[in-house]
C-alpha cells in the first residue's frame, strides 16, 4: 500500500509533479479543462481520478483552483478581478449550467481559476450542487476559495462546514466588507481562522477591489510546489 | 417564563410574529433543501409577507428572505408563544 | 486589510459530531479505508458521512463495487442504530448538529449592533412585493422590457441592415469587380446568400444586448428573485415557473431573445419547456404576414383576426404547457419552491457590460454557421434553372429548383387550402426568417420591389453615411423611449399598399382552396403563427437545449401548426363559413 494511492488533501501535489514545470502545457491544459477533464467528470459521475497517470486528470490538479460560495456573494466579480480577459465562458458539459474559466497570472505562474456555480450546500441535491460537489471532489483542486457575505455568515458558514469535512485546501473569503462595517457588523477574522483549524482567512472588498491583493498573494502560497518528501519517502520504503 | 407555546405549521403562522421552527417534514429533498437553507429545530423564524396571489410567502431567516410555497411551509412545524 | 497568520497549508480538519454520531462515522470511515478504490478517490470520513446522509449518488457508486459489500452492510447498521437512537433520520441530525457548529462559531467571532435595524432591502420588499403595488409594478417593469427589446433597438436594427445591405455589398461587389467576376454567379452568391446570411444574424445583435442589458439589470439588482415570487401562483397552476413569464412577454417581440431569457430559470426543466412554449408567442416579424393577408381577406374585421391569432398561441402555449407538464416533463419527485429573495444591490456598469457583451458575442459564434448554410442552401435553390431558357444564377424563380421543391412539397398544404407552391415557397424561407415572407411573396409573384437605384459613391462618401446614420440611429432610439409608455411623439405617415399584389394572393389563394380563399388564408396565418418561426430561433434553441430538443421542437411545432391549419380550413368548411 503506497501513500500515492491513499487520499491525500493535497493529491493534486504529487500527480501534477510531472506538469506543473510546463507552464505552456498547464495552460493549454486548461483550455481542455473546459474539454476533457470536466466534462469526464460532470458526465455520468466518471471515475476521473481513478484514472491512471496522464490522463486529463494530471492536469487539474497542477494550477487549478475554484471557486465556490453561495450566490450573490461575489464569487463573479472575484473571478472577473483575478483573471481579468482570461476567460473561457462555456457550458457545463452537457448541462445548461454556465460555465467559467479563466487564468490568474501571478508573480510569472498561470493558475486556472474555475468560477462555480453558486449553492448553499454540496448536497448535490440540484444540478447546480452536483457539479460543484463534483468538481471539488474530484478535480482536486490546488484550493477551494470559498467566498462568503460578510453580512450573512449565519447561512455562509453552513457550506464552509461542508467543504472543511471534503478534506480539500481552502480559504475564505470574507466578502461584501464594506457593507458589513456599515452595517456595524464586525468579524474577527483570527479567531475565525483558528476555529476553522487554521483556515486563511481574508476579508475583502471585491467590487471596491479592496483586498484581491492579499487574496492573490495567499492563494500563491498554496500553488508553490508541495514538499513531495512524504510521498517520495513512503514511495521508497 | 409563564407563557404557553402552541404548535403549527409554518403556513399559518400571520405575518409579523416571531417563532421557532420546531421540525421540518416532507419529502426527502424538500427537507433536505429546508434544512440546508437553515431551517433547522430552534430557529427563528417571521413570515414578511404573502405573495399577492396568496401562495409563496416571504420569510426572515438567518438574517434572510427565504421564499416559498405554501406545499413546502406546512412542512414546518413551528412553535408560538401565546 | 488584516490577515491571519500565513503558514504552510495544512491538512484541514472538520468539524465534530456528537459521540454517538461519531462512534459510526469511524466505523463505516474503516470499512470504506478497506476498499482500495473508494480510499484512492475519497476522503473516507467525508464518504462515510455522506452515505450516512443518505447522498444517492455515491451510495449508487458503492453499490457498483463489488469489494465495497462490507461498507454497504455497516452502513445499513448504522442508520439503522442511529435512527432508533434518535428518532430521526441522520440527515436531519447532520445538518442540525453542522447548523449547531455554525451557530457557535457565528457567535464567537460575530458582533453585531445591539439593535438589528431592518435592511433597506427589507423596506424595498415592503413595496415591491407588497400586495397591491406588486402585480402592477412587475407589468410596468414587463412593459419596459419588452418595448426596449423591439421599439428601442429597432433603429440599430435599421441601421445594421441599411449599412449591410447598403455599404457593406457595394464594398463587397466592388472588391469582386476587382478580381474580375462581376456579375458572375459568384458575386451572386456573395451577395444574396452569405452577406445576406451575415445580415440576418447580425441585425439580432442589437435585439440580443438590449435584453441582456434588461436581464443584467433585473437580475443583479435582486428583482428577477421577486418577479417569481409575485408570479409564481400564476406559473404555477399553467405548470410553469414564476420566472418564466418574462421569456414569455420577451417572446412577443422576437424569439431569439426569449429564448436566452429562459437562462432566468434555475431548474433545467421549466427552462427547457418554457424555451419549447415560449415559440407560440407571436413574434413581431409575424405581424406583417398577418396585417397583409388580414386586409386582403378581412378588411372589415382585420383587427379582429390579428388579435384572435394572439390569443391562439398564448392559449396553445398554455395549453400545451399543461399537457407537457403531466406528460414528458412529469417529474418522479416533487420539485420545492424555495428561493432566497437575495438583498437588492446597485448593480454595476462593468458587471452589466460584461454580461451584456458575452452572452451577444456567444450567441454569434454559435449561431452564424447555422444560418449562413441555410441562406446559402435558398441561394442555390434559387439559383439552379430546372427547367425554361435561365441560366445558373439567372432563373425565373418560377423556374428554379427551389420553386421545384417547393411544387413537391405543396401538396402536403392541400388539405389546408394552400395547396399551391406559391404559399409553400413563402413559407419555406419563412422557416428561414418571417420578415421575408412577403419579400418573397413579392418576389414570387414577380411584383419587384421598387427598383434598386445605384447611385456613385465613394468609399469615404460611404464610411461618413455609416457614421451619420448610426447618429441617425440614435436619435431614432431616444425619440423611440417615449414610446414604452405609449407616447408617440413621431407620428409616422402610412405606408402604401401594394394593391396588384394583393389581387394577385387573393385570386391565387381563391384557386387553392376551390373557392374558399379566406378560410385558406386564415389557415395559412394559423400555419405561420405556430410552426417554426425562424431558422435564428432554431440555433438559439440549439445553444440552449441541445440538438435533441431543437428538434422535437421544429418537428412538434411543424406537426401543431399542420393540424391547427387543418382544423381551420376543413372544421370552417363543415360549418360552411368561407
Ligand atoms: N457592496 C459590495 N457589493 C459587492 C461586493 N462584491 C460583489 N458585490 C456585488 O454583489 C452582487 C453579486 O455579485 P456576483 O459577483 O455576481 O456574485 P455571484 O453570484 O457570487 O457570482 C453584484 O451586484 C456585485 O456588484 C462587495 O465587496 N461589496
Ligand atoms: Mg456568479
Amino acid at each position: 500500500m503506497t501513500q500515492e494511492r491513499n487520499y491525500t488533501p493535497n493529491t493534486g501535489g504529487d500527480r501534477s509533479i510531472h506538469l506543473v514545470g510546463h507552464v505552456g502545457r498547464v495552460v493549454g491544459c486548461c483550455r481542455d479543462l473546459l474539454g476533457g477533464c470536466v466534462r469526464a467528470l460532470a458526465g455520468s459521475g466518471g471515475h476521473c481520478c481513478g484514472q491512471p497517470e496522464g490522463s486529463v486528470m494530471g492536469c487539474t490538479g497542477g494550477s487549478v483552483i475554484a471557486l465556490a460560495g453561495n450566490p450573490n456573494t461575489g464569487k463573479s466579480t472575484i473571478f472577473n478581478a483575478l483573471t481579468g480577459s482570461h476567460q473561457h465562458v462555456g457550458n457545463w458539459p452537457g448541462k445548461t449550467v454556465e460555465q467559467k474559466a479563466g487564468i490568474l497570472k501571478h508573480d510569472g505562474q498561470e493558475i486556472v481559476v474555475v468560477d462555480l456555480p453558486g449553492t448553499y450546500s454540496l448536497s448535490a441535491c440540484s444540478l447546480e450542487e452536483q457539479i460543484a460537489r463534483d468538481f471539488i471532489v474530484k478535480a482536486h483542486p490546488r484550493v477551494v476559495v470559498n467566498v462568503l457575505d460578510s453580512t450573512n455568515l449565519e447561512r455562509n458558514l453552513y457550506l464552509t462546514a461542508q467543504i472543511l469535512e471534503i478534506g480539500v485546501p481552502m480559504i475564505i473569503v470574507l466578502n461584501m466588507r464594506d457593507l458589513a462595517e456599515a452595517r456595524g457588523i464586525t468579524i474577527d477574522i483570527h479567531r475565525l481562522a483558528q476555529q476553522l483549524y487554521n483556515t486563511p482567512v481574508i476579508s475583502v472588498a471585491a467590487s471596491r477591489e479592496q483586498g484581491l491583493a492579499e487574496l492573490k498573494q495567499t492563494i500563491a502560497t498554496f500553488m508553490t510546489p508541495q514538499p513531495q518528501v512524504a510521498c517520495r519517502l513512503d514511495l521508497v520504503a | 417564563m409563564s407563557s404557553t407555546t402552541q404548535q403549527m405549521t409554518l403556513d399559518q403562522v400571520p405575518v409579523g410574529k416571531p417563532v421557532t421552527v420546531v421540525r421540518v417534514g416532507g419529502e426527502k429533498v424538500t427537507r433536505r433543501r429546508l434544512l440546508d437553507m437553515g431551517l433547522v429545530s430552534g430557529e427563528t423564524v417571521i413570515v414578511q409577507g404573502v405573495a399577492p396571489l396568496g401562495d409563496p410567502i416571504n420569510i426572515l431567516v438567518k438574517s434572510y428572505s427565504l421564499a416559498l410555497r405554501k406545499r413546502e411551509a406546512c412542512q414546518i412545524t413551528v412553535e408560538v408563544q401565546v | 486589510m488584516s490577515t491571519t497568520h500565513m503558514s504552510v497549508p495544512t491538512s484541514p480538519s472538520s468539524i465534530r459530531y456528537d459521540h454517538a454520531l461519531e462512534a459510526e462515522i469511524t466505523r463505516l470511515s474503516t470499512a470504506i479505508t478497506q476498499v482500495s478504490e473508494l480510499r484512492s478517490m475519497y476522503r473516507p470520513r467525508w464518504l462515510a458521512i455522506q452515505l450516512l446522509e443518505g447522498d444517492e449518488q455515491l451510495l449508487a457508486e458503492v453499490q457498483s463495487l463489488p469489494a465495497a459489500e462490507a461498507v454497504l452492510r455497516t452502513l445499513d447498521a448504522s442508520s439503522a442504530h442511529l435512527r432508533e437512537l434518535f428518532g430521526e433520520d441522520v440527515d436531519v441530525l447532520l445538518t442540525d448538529q453542522r447548523y449547531s457548529f455554525v451557530n457557535s462559531l457565528a457567535r464567537d467571532v460575530l458582533t453585531h449592533p445591539a439593535e438589528r435595524r431592518r435592511t433597506l432591502s427589507e423596506k424595498i420588499d415592503r413595496v415591491v412585493t407588497n400586495r397591491v403595488l406588486s402585480i402592477p409594478i412587475f407589468l410596468a417593469l414587463m412593459w419596459i422590457v419588452f418595448k426596449v427589446t423591439t421599439d428601442v433597438v429597432s433603429p440599430f436594427v435599421d441601421w445594421i441592415d441599411g449599412v449591410i445591405t447598403g455599404p457593406f455589398t457595394n464594398w463587397v461587389v466592388a472588391l469582386v469587380g476587382v478580381v474580375g467576376l462581376s456579375g458572375t454567379w459568384f458575386e451572386s452568391l456573395l451577395v444574396d446568400g452569405v452577406i445576406a446570411g451575415v445580415g440576418g444574424v447580425l441585425v439580432f445583435v442589437p435585439v440580443l444586448m438590449s435584453l441582456y442589458l434588461a436581464l443584467a439589470i433585473l437580475e443583479d439588482s435582486g428583482y428577477m428573485a421577486r418577479a417569481a415570487f409575485v408570479m409564481d401562483r400564476l406559473m404555477h397552476t399553467l405548470g410553469l415557473h414564476g420566472k418564466s413569464f418574462l421569456p414569455m412577454i420577451v417572446g412577443f417581440g422576437c424569439t431569439v431573445p426569449a429564448i436566452y431569457a429562459t437562462r432566468t430559470l434555475d431548474n433545467e426543466k421549466d427552462r427547457i419547456l418554457t424555451g419549447l412554449l415560449v415559440p407560440f408567442m407571436s413574434c413581431s416579424a409575424r405581424l406583417p404576414v398577418y396585417i397583409l393577408l388580414a386586409a386582403i381577406f378581412f378588411p372589415e374585421h382585420a383587427g379582429l383576426v390579428i388579435f384572435g391569432l394572439y390569443l391562439l398561441g398564448i392559449v396553445t402555449a398554455v395549453l400545451l404547457g399543461f399537457l407537457l407538464k403531466h406528460t414528458l416533463f412529469k417529474s418522479q419527485t416533487h420539485v420545492p419552491f424555495i428561493m432566497e429573495l437575495p438583498p437588492y444591490r446597485v448593480p454595476t456598469l462593468k458587471a452589466i457590460w460584461k454580461q451584456m457583451w458575452e452572452r451577444t458575442a456567444s450567441f454569434v459564434q454559435k449561431a452564424w454557421t447555422v444560418i449562413m448554410v441555410a441562406s446559402v442552401v435558398l441561394w442555390f435553390l434559387m439559383a439552379i434553372p430546372l427547367r425554361g431558357s435561365g441560366t445558373f444564377a439567372n432563373t425565373e424563380l418560377d423556374n428554379s429548383a427551389f420553386a421545384m421543391v417547393s411544387r413537391s412539397i405543396a401538396p402536403v398544404f392541400a388539405p389546408l387550402g394552400f395547396g399551391n407552391w406559391e404559399a409553400t415557397g413563402s413559407l419555406v424561407t419563412g422557416f428561414v426568417a418571417k420578415e421575408v415572407i412577403i419579400s418573397t411573396t413579392a418576389q414570387i409573384y414577380a411584383m419587384d420591389a421598387a427598383a434598386v437605384e445605384t447611385e456613385a459613391a465613394t468609399f469615404a462618401g460611404e464610411l461618413a453615411a455609416i457614421a451619420t446614420s448610426f447618429v441617425d440611429a440614435t436619435v431614432e432610439t431616444l425619440k423611440a423611449i417615449p414610446l414604452i409608455i405609449g407616447i408617440n411623439l413621431f407620428p409616422e405617415e402610412a405606408e402604401a399598399e401594394p394593391s396588384s399584389l394583393m389581387i394577385a394572393m387573393r385570386d391565387n389563394f381563391a384557386a387553392s382552396s376551390g373557392g374558399h380563399g379566406a378560410l385558406a388564408a386564415l389557415a395559412f396565418m394559423v400555419f405561420v403563427l405556430l410552426y417554426t418561426p425562424c431558422m435564428v430561433a432554431t440555433a438559439a434553441a440549439r445553444h440552449e437545449f441541445g440538438n435533441k430538443w431543437m428538434w422535437v421542437s421544429i418537428v412538434g411545432q411543424l406537426v401543431l401548426a399542420w393540424v391547427a391549419a387543418l382544423v381551420v380550413f376543413q372544421g370552417g368548411l363543415l360549418l360552411g363559413l368561407g
